[in-house]
């Protein structure tokens, strides 16, 4: 079966939302520089679509949504 | 040897055994109120385990169940609860639902408890391991071990390719170790006059605790392939092909990255996905 790919729309980057080994892939849009502390400087709008859980543990959704994904 | 055998093998058995009033050969009474709570932790797909349990009722029958738990595979905790009969458990086996699921993919947990999800009180560990599909494990004697123990699952991922201008990030998933084995990207420069410098970072969403460096600059209008693992001694440019030197068992654990930091990159530059080798741990 052919894999799928995935754009961000905050970063534009393009990704496998399931790996060839059928694990899922967690994108996350890069920095983009440096705070003057040395720390990343995070992209305004950042995607990251690893998983919040609740107190339970239980997944309630992606940490950040950006600008959104859409399918290729 | 024979002749040595064969005295032994006659013998009668100094040992006899009961006909009547055998008591149940366990120590785990389950109760009308008791339930088998089953927690699950997969970064599988559309996959699950399944639970075999025989019990002895108390009018002496064996009884044998079947119970199937199907998640997600987003490395979250997933409970359920399965009531049981009363009785003496004599076993209990773990499977997956399908195949494959290799070590590291799945963990598993299996108590006896009483209670309404979420609010379970558990009193009994029968089974804390990794699940896989190859390999049973069960009560007795019952596989008790941490998800960080021993060997993980070794995988290859292709990460984000990103636009041009961009740096690689990869970030380390929910409930998730890596152990960093290798990373291999390229970098094609524009135009634009200067020395790109493609080092890798490895930090923990914010502070970075390790940083390697390539074997060389790379200028303009170039396409450079560069490998970073730790390969001890860091050689010199072969052609286009960089090596880059981390130490040795580089970990990152849930919300670290790895990621390029690139000295002069300019916005007509241009990384591939990054291809890359982690072994894996299900942090429980």
């Amino acid at each position: 079966m052919a894999l799928k790919m995935r754009q961000c729309k905050s970063c534009n980057g393009v990704y496998f939302p399931v790996q060839a080994d059928g694990t899922a892939y967690y994108h996350a849009c890069a920095p983009i520089g440096m705070n003057p502390d040395g720390t990343p400087k995070e992209r305004p709008n950042k995607r990251d679509e690893n998983i919040q859980v609740d107190q339970f543990g239980r997944d309630v959704g992606i940490i950040a949504n950006g600008a959104g994904a859409v399918d290729l | 040897m024979a002749d040595e055998l064969a005295p032994t093998l006659n013998r009668a058995p100094q040992v006899t055994f009961r006909y009547n009033d055998i008591q149940p050969p366990s120590s785990v009474y389950i109760g009308r109120d008791d339930k088998l709570v089953v927690v699950g932790y997969s970064s599988v797909a559309n996959n699950g385990m399944e639970v075999n349990v025989r019990i002895l009722t108390p009018d002496g029958e064996i009884r044998p169940s079947h119970f199937e738990f199907q998640f997600a595979g987003d490395r979250a905790n997933h409970v359920t609860l399965f009531d049981l009969t009363e009785g003496f458990l004599l076993s209990l086996t773990v499977g997956t639902l399908a195949a494959p699921v290799l070590r590291g993919q799945m963990f598993g947990q299996i108590w006896l408890g009483r209670g309404v999800l979420p609010n379970v009180l558990v009193y009994h560990q029968l089974v804390d391991a990794y699940i896989t599909s190859n390999l049973q494990v069960g009560w007795p004697p019952g596989v008790f071990e941490s998800s960080l123990s021993g060997r993980g699952f070794v995988r290859h991922i292709v990460g984000t390719d990103p636009a041009a201008g961009v740096e690689i990030s990869e970030s380390c998933p929910f409930h998730t170790r890596w152990r960093l084995v290798g990373f291999n990207y390229t970098l094609v420069t524009s135009a634009v006059a200067g020395n790109r410098i493609s080092q890798l970072f490895i930090d923990d969403g914010t502070n970075t605790g390790v940083r390697g460096l390539p074997a060389a600059t790379q200028a303009s209008s170039l396409t450079n392939s560069y490998q970073y693992g730790a390969f001890g001694a860091q050689p010199a440019v072969m052609g286009t092909l960089q090596i880059g030197i981390l130490p040795p068992d580089v970990y990152v654990d849930y919300g670290g990255r790895i990621r390029t930091v690139t000295t002069a990159l300019d916005a007509g530059d241009n990384y591939s996905a990054p291809v890359y080798c982690v072994e894996e741990w299900l942090v429980v």
